[in-house]
């Protein structure tokens, strides 16, 4: 009967409709008082408990009572709730509002009604004054320094504390109300001129499209408007402290409040945001920065230990020494169970410690959990149910979940300390690697807000130095990478970490070089020919590198070169493909497991990393950032050009030698045409500013040269292992790669070489990836943008 | 389509790296030290040592005679560790049985020392053994090669570890020490020595070891006490075996053995003795500082020339010195020439000469072709040494 969008000059209608929406007589806690204000008769709509009794009272309805008869009664029925603010009310803020939903939510959220007789306006006064928590301390994120406020269920409180930490008047607040049915008013807070303006429209546009029917607290928010729901981390970072979420604010991230929550969400966040609290800042940057490598200590024991743990137990018995390994073996035949079910309940054990004494009311959590990790640890090992050392890990590295800052984020790297508990149980050392490295791609391609969350790490962004160390406040930049820039200031920052991760993989290359070069030539049979027969096209690439390094930023030309490179890119790729299907049938060789390990880790990312690309092109020009690590390994088991010649069963004579020199001559220009190619970026500049772009020579040359370095210590690591004579001495391929990889890790140099290349081979692929990851990023941001 | 692609290469890499084979701690065998002595009909006899996993004394077990027996000396098994052996056609053929009879997978990983008998050496089986032992059983390439004339199996039966800690970290102690003193080979370890018994370019050395058979109070004639090889020396504790000196190889085959003395010498012209002390007449010397070795191969008229020069700081650590620099480095250089000499006698590229010998030479072919061991052992030795005394 009563659906009105507006309400309506009568009084008794009005009445009428707001009984009949909020079920009065049914509804006891609706007040509805109509009263003599002057000429005209008024109406005051509340809900008792959600207002301020006393003010409403005192402030409204005895100055509106005490007017006089003949008040009002030249004033237009219209603006009798405007004359009434003039002349009687005195309550601060007010709003004059006609719509009859709005009007409800706003008597729901404590807020009083006015409303006239023959006035079609109500006027909404903030008179809320229901019971709430006084400010208290922190809970989650206790500091030793630093204030010791936290935020409370009150928004209206929340905003006051963070206005008085941060008192400029560029602070904007914005309401919004959240959620389908029952909405939830969320304030969005941020710095105009400091954040970014399209972040901040892609989170109003997320909140607003937000349909859930109940979103009650930050958390809600969060799975609201994050960019992965999938995801095991979290992509904003949640904080119950006002001087955090104020620092948030000084960066150019944007904070959220939600009504009823004592919590503030800060976006977009980057992972390193999640690991860092407001002690690192509030001590000495010495002292901080001693605290974050503890920090990360603890979350690397925390993740990688049991899983390490079982891997080793399991796979890599040789890694205990002996002493460590009697007593192992002398505690573990007396446990009935496998070891993998062990840790897992083990394991879960503390976990249900954890979580019980965290739902334990009051000092009985204490109590519990002291009580149960006595109980079940004495009585397991007493009952020779678990063994004593993986007691110890399982509880090191409980010990290390506990430094993790953020509680969604530990409950994240939960998860995944039991991915790679199964993992190292599964397959050991190489398993855990592999489920690493997936998860590290997967890590490298989120994004917060459509920023990425490994920034500024991957992609490398300018900004704020306080990541994994503290560096001196000083050399801290007061905005980070999130705040808003010139265009022309990001585009020139943009190319500069291009060319940085360019440098930093021809680095790579040039390393990988110097090793695989010096391998050859310091061999006493000088045989390794084809690297020599490389050796003419480095001048040539130096030429190029020097001369034409500019003039590549043309655009034509850098597409013929583009074009070239992508050409010989491919073949090579598909000769170290040729050599890496030949290395795979001398896997049924004894011990040459191990360099099948290294050589299948390559190929892994090899085809892992055209995934997050787009188009062949794309897909072949990104190999160029693997080819070094094929070519390096391919220089590390190749002593000799007839040898490695050997690689190529499938090839005759002369294409043997073309392949191997084709790859060699390609690896030997690889640094410079990774110096030389201009980033993309660069096509948006002019012709003018593009040519300015490109960094000087010494730029390069700091960045390459301890690549370089590397590669000459790890060719002394070489001459120093002592296989190395018994490996040149044997005439096939496969002889010499059965004694590169006939010790285990603790024989030696050998052991190490190994171990080096397989660490390499990570790290540069890791690094690889870097790119990737920039450009996926920066082309997924691109497209977001243009999204209107 | 790219991610089930993605996740279907990540599952091969994970089938095919080999890297599926995990096994339980308890169902292993951790083999810590291993013998082999030749048995009737051109058979293997593999002893092994091996952790039992408690801490009480375990009876000795045989494969080939499955019943409890005391050892042949009457040696009481160490508590902690159990001595098992086996007799088959090969030495895989004996690990396969151990494996076999006994419930557990045997696991060389943790393998501290190989014995082997000195007969096996000489017959040239050494390397056969030691390859089959280091590949195909993924042995600690760490592990030491003992040499011993006696019973290999005896040997490391009458092994047990003194002075309150456990065997597996007893042998790693005894080498450390007999290296200190120089008087064990360096790389006489399992991958060094099957590396040079394959390489062309240098000889490998392995300890030599005996037991010590006689108790006695005697004063031993002759200059150091060292100057002998295991076995000569009488038991002045209660420690049974001896390692002392070096077995020399040339190519597979053991060609003959070296002095203590002998021993300290190799390590010095090898560049391997940093710590090493050695008596000369009544003084304790001791090399402070790193020696500079340089070793030479010229060709002249006359054939080839082995060069050592030795540079060195000597300290007197105790007793007198009474001879001068010259003096010490002329007994130096007669001990340097002599060394070289036997091993040119013995045919055994110990210091590794060859490794200069090759450098000449621009190809495989040619190097195959120069006839480098007989230019070995024709090849004249000149040796030079400063000494100067702190």
């Amino acid at each position: 009967m009563y659906d009105a969008v507006t309400i309506t000059g009568s009084l008794a209608v009005n009445l009428e409709i707001f009984k009949a929406r909020l079920n009065v007589p049914d509804n006891m806690d609706v007040l509805l008082r109509r009263f003599r204000s002057g000429a005209f008769e008024s109406l005051l709509l509340a809900i008792d408990g959600m207002c301020d009794a006393k003010e409403i009272d005192e402030q409204v309805l005895k100055p509106c009572m005490d007017l006089p008869e003949s008040a009002g009664e030249e004033v237009p029925p219209e603006a009798r709730v405007a004359y009434l603010m003039a002349h009687a009310v005195s309550v601060l803020p007010m709003k004059m509002k006609d719509n009859v939903d709005e009007i409800i939510a706003d008597a729901l959220s404590g807020q009083s009604i006015l409303l006239c007789e023959g006035c079609a306006t109500a006027c909404v006064m903030d008179t809320r004054g229901f019971e709430k928590r006084t400010i208290g301390k922190p809970e989650a994120e206790r500091v030793v320094l630093g204030p010791h406020e936290s935020f409370s269920e009150s928004i209206r409180t929340n905003i006051t504390l963070l206005r008085r930490i941060v008192q400029r008047e560029e602070l904007i607040t914005e309401f919004i109300s959240v959620g389908g049915s029952m909405k939830t008013r969320c304030a969005l807070l941020y710095l105009r001129g400091t954040a970014e303006e399209a972040l901040l429209e892609r989170i109003r546009r997320r909140l607003y499209a937000a349909d859930y029917d109940f979103a009650m607290t930050t958390g809600e928010v969060e799975q609201l408007i994050e960019d992965h729901p999938l995801s095991l981390i979290p992509q904003c970072v949640r904080t119950e402290r006002p001087d955090r979420a104020a620092s948030f604010l000084a960066e150019g991230q944007i904070v959220i409040l939600t009504d009823g929550s004592p919590a503030a969400l800060g976006t977009p966040a980057t992972l390193l945001h999640q690991l860092h609290t407001p002690d690192d800042t509030a001590m000495r940057w010495q002292y901080g920065t001693f605290l974050r490598i503890v920090r990360m200590l603890g979350v690397a024991i925390h993740v990688l230990l049991p899983g390490l743990y079982l891997a080793i137990l399991r796979f890599h018995q040789e890694l205990f020494s002996p002493m460590m390994l009697t007593s192992v073996y002398e505690t573990s035949s007396r446990v009935p169970i496998p070891v993998f079910l062990e840790a897992l309940l083990m394991t879960l054990a503390f976990d249900l410690i954890s979580e019980a004494g965290l739902r334990a009311p009051g000092t009985m959590g204490n109590a519990l959990g002291i009580v149960s990790g006595l109980i079940l640890g004495q009585s397991a090992v007493s009952a020779d149910i678990v063994s004593p050392l993986l007691l110890i890990v399982v509880a090191a590295s409980g010990l290390g979940g506990f430094c993790v800052p953020n509680y969604a984020l530990s409950i994240g790297l939960k998860i995944v300390q039991l991915l790679l508990l199964c993992a190292g149980a599964a397959g050991g050392l190489y398993a855990m690697l592999l489920v690493l490295l997936a998860l590290s791609c997967a890590l490298l391609r989120m994004q917060s807000i459509g920023s990425p969350l490994t920034a500024p790490v991957s992609p490398p962004r300018p900004g704020n130095p306080d990541l994994l160390l503290r560096m001196p406040l000083r050399f801290q930049r007061a905005k980070a990478f999130f705040a808003a820039r010139s265009k022309a200031d990001t585009s020139a920052q943009r190319i500069r970490a291009c060319y940085r991760v360019q440098a930093a993989t021809a680095s790579l290359s040039v390393g990988a070089m110097t090793y695989a070069l010096g391998a050859g030539v310091a061999m006493p049979l000088c045989l390794n020919a084809a690297w020599l027969a490389a050796l003419p096209v480095l001048p040539a690439c130096i030429l190029l590198c020097i001369v034409s390094r500019r003039m590549l930023v043309r655009r034509s030309a850098a597409r013929l070169m583009h074009a070239i490179s992508a050409l010989l890119l491919g073949g090579c790729a598909l000769f170290v493909c040729v050599a890496l299907m030949s290395l795979a049938k001398e896997t049924l060789l004894p011990r040459a497991r191990a360099s099948f390990i290294v050589l299948a880790t390559v190929v892994f990312f090899l085809f892992a990393l055209p995934a997050g690309q787009s188009g062949a092109m794309r897909v072949c020009f990104a190999l160029r950032r693997m080819l070094p690590l094929g070519l390096f390994l391919l220089g590390a088991g190749a002593l000799s050009f007839e040898t490695t010649a050997g690689l190529f069963p499938l090839l005759g004579t002369g294409a043997k030698t073309t392949a191997l020199c084709s790859c060699y001559m390609l690896a030997a220009a690889l640094p410079t045409l990774l110096i030389a190619l201009p980033p993309s970026e660069l096509k948006d500049l002019s012709a003018q500013e593009r040519e300015e772009s490109v960094p000087r020579c010494r730029f390069f040359l700091l960045r390459i040269l301890p690549g370089a370095l590397m590669g000459i210590l790890l060719l002394a690591a070489l001459s120093l292992c002592s296989t190395y004579e018994g490996m040149m001495a044997q005439r096939t391929w496969g002889e010499r790669m059965l004694i590169l990889c006939s010790s285990t890790p603790r024989a030696g140099f050998s052991g190490m070489l190994l171990a080096l290349l397989q660490l390499l081979s990570l790290a540069l692929a890791a690094l690889c990836l870097l790119p990737g990851a920039l450009n996926a990023a920066r082309y997924a941001l691109r497209r977001k943008e243009q999204t209107p | 389509m790219k991610r089930l692609f993605v996740f279907l290469l990540l599952l091969c890499t994970l089938m095919l790296s080999g890297c599926s084979g995990g096994q339980d701690i308890e169902s292993c065998l951790f083999v810590i030290s291993m013998a082999v002595d030749p048995a009737e009909g051109g058979n293997l006899t593999v002893t092994v040592k091996a952790l039992s996993g408690t801490q009480e004394a375990a009876a000795p077990q045989s494969a080939a005679s499955p019943a409890p027996q005391e050892s042949p000396n009457g040696e009481a098994t160490e508590p902690g560790y159990v001595v098992m052996s086996a007799t088959a056609g090969s030495c895989l053929a004996a690990l396969d049985l151990l494996g076999a009879t006994t419930p557990r997978t045997v696991n060389l990983s943790q393998l501290q020392e190989v014995v082997l008998a000195q007969t096996l050496a000489e017959s040239g089986a050494a390397l056969t053994i030691l390859r089959e032992i280091h590949a195909l059983f993924e042995a600690n390439g760490n592990a030491v090669v003992v040499v011993t004339p006696d019973n290999a199996g005896d040997f490391i039966r009458r092994q047990y570890a003194m002075f309150g800690i456990r065997l597996s970290q007893y042998l790693q102690v005894l080498f450390e020490h007999f290296e200190e003193l120089g008087t064990i080979p360096p790389n006489a370890h399992l991958s060094a020595v099957v590396s040079a018994m394959e390489s062309s370019l240098i000889d490998a050395a392995a300890v030599y070891a005996a037991a010590n058979d006689f108790n006695s109070t005697l004063v031993l004639p002759g200059g150091s006490v060292t100057d002998r090889l295991p076995g000569h020396l009488p038991r002045t504790s209660p420690a049974r075996n001896e390692y002392l000196g070096s077995a020399v190889f040339s190519g597979p085959r053991m060609v003959g053995t070296l002095t203590g003395d002998e021993t300290t010498m190799l390590r010095l012209l090898l560049g391997r003795a940093q710590a090493t002390s050695f008596v000369l007449d009544n003084a304790m010397m001791q090399i402070i500082k790193r020696s500079r070795i340089q070793r030479e191969l010229r060709c002249e008229d006359e054939g080839a020339v082995l060069s050592v020069s030795i540079s060195m700081h000597l300290l007197l650590s105790a007793g007198a010195q009474e001879r001068t620099s010259a003096d010490l480095a002329a007994q130096i250089e007669r001990s340097a020439a002599s060394l070289i000499a036997r091993l040119q006698a013995l045919g055994s590229d110990a210091l590794g000469f060859g490794r200069l010998a090759v450098r000449q030479h621009r190809d495989i072919d040619s190097w195959e072709n120069s006839a480098w061991p007989e230019a070995y052992r024709r090849a004249q030795v000149r040796a030079t040494a400063d000494i100067h005394i702190r």
